[in-house]
C-alpha cells in the first residue's frame, strides 16, 4: 500500500507542477516573476529528491492483492464504494449545464484562455463592472487550467467528469494511506463514510475548487502524518509539496497555516531543539513560498486589490465587540452554520482522548490540532469579516464545503476509536 | 470509586417515572406549537400574556428536558448499581423506544411534505417549524443513541469489553468506555449518512440534467436573445447587480455567455461625459410594465437612465428584437 500512497501523492504532485509551468510559460509578461520560477523549481526538486530517496532507501514491497482483501465483507464495501463513485461519474456525464460558480468564474476563465487571453489580462475584462473588479484574480488558476487542459484534450465527455476521477483518486488514497494504520476492512469503511457524505460527495457534482482542494489538502495532510509515524522523509517532502499546492486551489482560507502550527505541536521535542524545527522547516518554507508566489501574482502582476482590511482601526471594532455581546451572537451563528456537522468534528475529539494510550497518539495529535485550530480560525475569520460586510450571514454553505478536508480526517479519529473498542481486528 | 451522600435524591432522579416525564414532555412540544398557532388563528380564545407564554414554551421544554434526560442516562450509565434491569425498565425502555422512532418518522414525513408542498408549509398548518422540527429529531436521535449505550452497558455482551473486574469498578474507565461508545454510535450514524447520495439519487440525478434555463431561471432567455441579435464586438448595457435582476445584473456570470462581447454595468453610467465615450450600444428592456422594469426611458425628450438616477441623452435608438416580452435595443449616443 505504501507503493500506491507514494504512486498517487506523486502523481497529484506531478499533475499540479506541470500546469504549474505551464502557466509561468504563459503568463510571461514584462513583469519578472521570479519568485514563481523559484517555487516551481524548489517544488519540483523536492519531488524529484523524494522519488531519488523513494527507489533508493524505501524497503522493497511487492505490489500484489493479498487475499485477506478479498473477503466477502470487504468485497461488500468495495462494491458499495464502487456505487457511489459510479452514481458521481453517471451525472457528470450527463450533466446538461454548470453550476453558478463555475460559470461565472472555473469555466469562464478556461474559456477566455482558450480564446488566448492570459490570467494576468483577465482584469481588463472588469473594466465596467463596479461590484466585481477583481473577480477573476479572487481564486488561483488551477480549476481553470484543468478545465483548460481538458477542452484542450478533445474528450467527447463534460468537463464535470474531472470531479468524479477526483472522487475516485481521493477514495483511492484514502485506503492506501490509512490500511496500515486501521487495516483493510476499516479503512474501506473510513472510504466509504467519507466520500459518501453529503458536503463532500456533492463537490464531486458540482465544477467547483472544493474537491481538488480537500483531494490536495487531505492527503497532504495525512502524508504528514505517516511520516510522524514512520518517519520516512519522503513522506515529509510529497506531503509539503501538496499542502503548499492547495493554495493555488483556493486561497482565501489559510488551512495551511492550520498545518504549519499543528505540525510544530506534533513535533515538539523539549530535549531536542534540532528535531523539533528540522521537519516542520521544510512545511514551512514550502508553504510560504507558495503563499509569496501566489500573493505576488495576484496582487502584483494581476494587479488585485486587498480584499480583507487589517489595520488598527478594522481591529478596534471586533475587539470592542467581545465585550459588548457581539461576540457571542457571532458564535452562536457560527454554531448554527455548522449544523449536525459539528458533531462529527467533536466525536474526533472525544475519541483522541479516550485513546491517549495508542502508540500513535503524537501524530494522531497533529490531526485533532488541525481541526480545533482550523475551527478557531473558522470562527475568528467569521468574527472579523462580520464588521467589515453585511453578507457574512450567506457563508455558512462555503465555509462547510471549504472545510471538507476535515472530514476524512475527523472519520479516521471515529474509525479508530471505534475499532479500540472492539479490541480484537474484525 | 466515587461516594455519594444523598443516595435518595439519586434514586429519585434516576427513577424510571421522572425518565418519562421529562421525554412525554419532549414529545408533547410539536403540540405546544399547534396550539400556539390555534390560538395565534382564533385570537379570542386566550389572553394575550398567555400568547407570549406558548410562544416562548416549546423551545426551552426542548432543551431542557433533553438536558435532564441526558443527565439522567449518564447517570444511570455510570452507577449502573442504583437500578436493577428490571421488568418495568423494560417495558419503560420499549415504549421509549417504539414513541422517539415513531415520532422522527413522522417528523421526516413532515419535513418531506414541506419541500413538496411551499415554504412554511409546515408552519401554517402544523405551527411547527422545520428548523424545530430537526431538532426535535436530533434530541431523539441522541438520546435514544445515548440510551442503547445503557442498554449495551447493561446486557452480556458488554463483560466482552472488561480486561478484569478491577477495571470494571473504575469510574474513569466506564467513562472512556461510555464517551468511545458515544463515539462509536456517531460513526454508525456516519456510515448511514454516507447512504445519502444513493437515497438522493433521483434528486440529484434531476439536477444533473438540467439545462441553464431551468438552472438559471427566464432571465436566461435574455440572455440568449442578446447573444443572438449581437455582433462579437458589440458593447452591451447591462442592470445593475442586485437581488432585483440576480442573473441578467451579475457581470462575471453573463459574461460566460456573451464573451467577447464587452460588458458594461448600467450602474457606473451616471455622467454624459461616459456615454459619449460609448457611442453605440444594445440592451435589452426587461420586466416591462413591472417593478424591475429596467431601463426607463423617454423618447419624446430622448433620455434614458440605466442605473435608475440619471436621465442620459441619446441620439438614436433602434428596436432589433421583440420577442415574448424581450425587446432589443440598439442605442447611440
Amino acid at each position: 500500500m505504501n507503493k500506491l500512497t507514494f504512486y498517487l501523492a506523486t502523481f497529484l504532485s506531478s499533475i499540479i507542477l506541470i500546469l504549474k509551468c505551464y502557466f509561468i510559460f504563459s503568463e510571461r509578461t514584462q513583469h519578472t516573476y521570479a519568485i514563481g520560477v523559484l517555487e516551481v523549481v524548489i517544488l519540483i526538486g523536492l519531488l524529484f529528491y523524494s522519488l531519488y530517496l523513494y527507489v533508493t532507501k524505501s524497503k522493497k514491497q511487492n505490489f500484489t492483492i493479498k487475499q485477506s482483501l478479498i473477503t466477502k465483507k470487504n468485497l461488500i464495501l468495495i462494491v458499495a464504494i464502487t456505487l457511489l463513485i459510479s452514481i458521481s461519474f453517471l451525472q457528470t456525464t450527463i450533466k446538461k449545464s454548470l453550476d453558478w460558480d463555475a460559470v461565472a468564474l472555473y469555466d469562464a476563465r478556461a474559456t477566455f484562455m482558450l480564446n488566448g487571453v492570459k490570467f494576468s489580462e483577465m482584469k481588463n475584462l472588469t473594466t465596467f463592472d463596479y461590484k466585481n473588479k477583481y473577480y477573476y484574480s479572487l481564486y488561483p488558476p488551477f480549476t481553470s487550467l484543468l478545465h483548460f487542459s481538458w477542452y484542450n484534450s478533445h474528450i467527447p465527455l463534460p468537463v464535470s467528469v474531472i470531479y468524479s476521477f477526483m472522487l475516485l483518486i481521493l477514495a483511492i488514497g484514502l485506503f492506501a494511506v490509512l490500511k496500515p494504520r486501521i487495516g483493510i476492512t476499516w479503512s474501506l469503511l473510513v472510504t466509504i463514510t467519507t466520500i459518501g457524505q453529503q458536503s463532500l460527495f456533492s463537490t464531486s457534482l458540482i465544477a467547483y475548487s472544493n474537491l481538488p482542494y480537500t483531494l490536495y489538502l487531505a492527503f497532504g495532510i495525512l502524508l504528514l502524518h505517516k511520516y510522524l509515524i514512520e518517519k520516512e522523509p519522503w513522506w515529509l517532502y510529497l506531503g509539503a509539496i501538496l499542502v503548499a499546492s492547495s493554495q493555488w486551489i483556493r486561497f482565501l482560507e489559510l488551512s495551511w497555516l492550520a498545518v504549519i502550527l499543528s505540525f510544530i505541536l506534533a513535533n515538539v521535542k523539549i530535549k531536542n531543539i534540532n528535531k523539533t524545527i528540522k521537519a516542520p522547516l521544510t512545511l514551512i518554507s514550502t508553504c510560504v513560498l507558495s503563499y509569496t508566489s501566489w500573493k505576488y501574482f495576484s496582487e502584483v502582476i494581476s494587479e488585485k486589490d486587498v480584499i480583507f482590511q487589517f489595520s488598527i482601526l478594522y481591529l478596534l471594532d471586533p475587539v470592542v465587540g467581545i465585550f459588548t455581546g457581539s461576540f457571542l451572537v457571532i458564535f452562536i451563528a457560527f454554531i448554527k452554520m455548522w449544523g449536525s456537522v459539528i458533531l462529527v468534528y467533536l466525536s474526533s475529539i472525544i475519541g483522541f482522548f479516550t485513546n491517549l494510550d495508542d502508540e500513535n497518539v503524537r501524530a494522531d495529535f497533529f490531526l485533532i490540532a488541525i481541526i480545533v485550530i482550523s475551527f478557531v480560525m473558522y470562527l475568528a475569520g467569521l468574527y472579523f469579516i462580520s464588521f467589515q460586510f453585511d453578507w457574512w450571514v450567506e457563508m455558512g454553505g462555503s465555509m462547510l464545503r471549504s472545510s471538507t478536508f476535515l472530514l476524512p480526517l475527523s472519520i479516521y479519529l471515529i474509525a479508530k476509536t471505534t475499532k479500540s473498542l472492539f479490541k480484537k481486528k474484525i | 470509586m466515587l461516594h455519594f451522600k444523598n443516595k435518595q435524591l439519586l434514586q429519585i432522579c434516576t427513577n424510571p417515572f421522572t425518565f418519562l416525564f421529562f421525554w412525554i414532555l419532549i414529545l408533547v412540544t410539536p403540540f405546544l406549537n399547534y396550539f400556539r398557532i390555534f390560538f395565534i388563528q382564533n385570537a379570542n380564545l386566550l389572553p394575550d400574556n398567555l400568547h407570549f407564554l406558548l410562544k416562548n414554551i416549546s423551545t426551552p421544554i426542548l432543551f431542557f428536558s433533553f438536558f435532564c434526560i441526558f443527565i439522567i442516562v449518564c447517570l444511570l450509565i455510570l452507577l449502573p448499581d442504583l437500578h436493577t434491569f428490571s421488568k418495568k425498565n423494560i417495558i419503560l425502555l420499549k415504549l421509549v423506544y417504539s414513541s422517539g422512532f415513531m415520532i422522527f418518522v413522522i417528523n421526516l414525513v413532515l419535513i418531506s411534505l414541506e419541500k413538496s408542498n411551499y415554504p412554511n408549509f409546515l408552519y401554517s398548518k402544523t405551527g411547527n417549524t422545520i428548523d424545530f422540527i430537526g431538532q426535535l429529531n436530533i434530541a431523539i436521535l441522541a438520546l435514544l443513541s445515548l440510551i442503547s449505550v445503557y442498554i449495551i452497558q447493561k446486557s452480556k455482551y458488554y463483560n466482552f469489553f472488561l480486561k478484569n473486574k478491577k477495571e470494571k469498578k473504575s469510574v474513569i474507565f466506564k467513562l472512556k468506555k461510555l464517551l468511545q461508545t458515544l463515539v462509536a454510535v456517531s460513526f454508525l450514524l456516519l456510515m448511514l449518512n454516507s447512504l445519502n447520495p444513493i437515497i438522493d439519487f433521483k434528486r440529484s440525478y434531476e439536477s444533473s440534467q438540467m439545462s441553464y434555463l431551468e438552472r438559471f431561471g427566464e432571465e436566461y432567455l435574455i440572455i440568449e436573445e442578446l447573444r443572438k441579435k449581437t455582433s462579437k464586438n458589440a458593447l452591451i448595457i447591462h442592470p445593475p447587480q442586485s437581488s432585483t435582476w440576480p442573473l441578467i445584473g451579475n457581470q462575471p456570470t453573463i459574461r460566460y455567455f456573451l464573451y467577447p462581447r464587452t460588458l458594461v454595468s448600467g450602474a457606473l453610467l451616471d455622467s454624459q461625459e461616459i456615454i459619449y465615450e460609448i457611442k453605440e450600444a444594445y440592451f435589452a428592456e426587461i420586466y416591462q410594465d413591472s417593478e424591475k422594469h429596467w431601463p426607463t426611458y423617454d423618447l419624446k425628450s430622448k433620455t434614458i437612465s440605466f442605473d435608475a438616477k440619471t436621465d442620459l441623452e441619446f441620439s438614436t435608438i433602434e428596436m432589433i428584437k421583440e420577442h415574448d416580452g424581450i425587446t432589443i435595443f440598439k442605442i447611440n449616443f
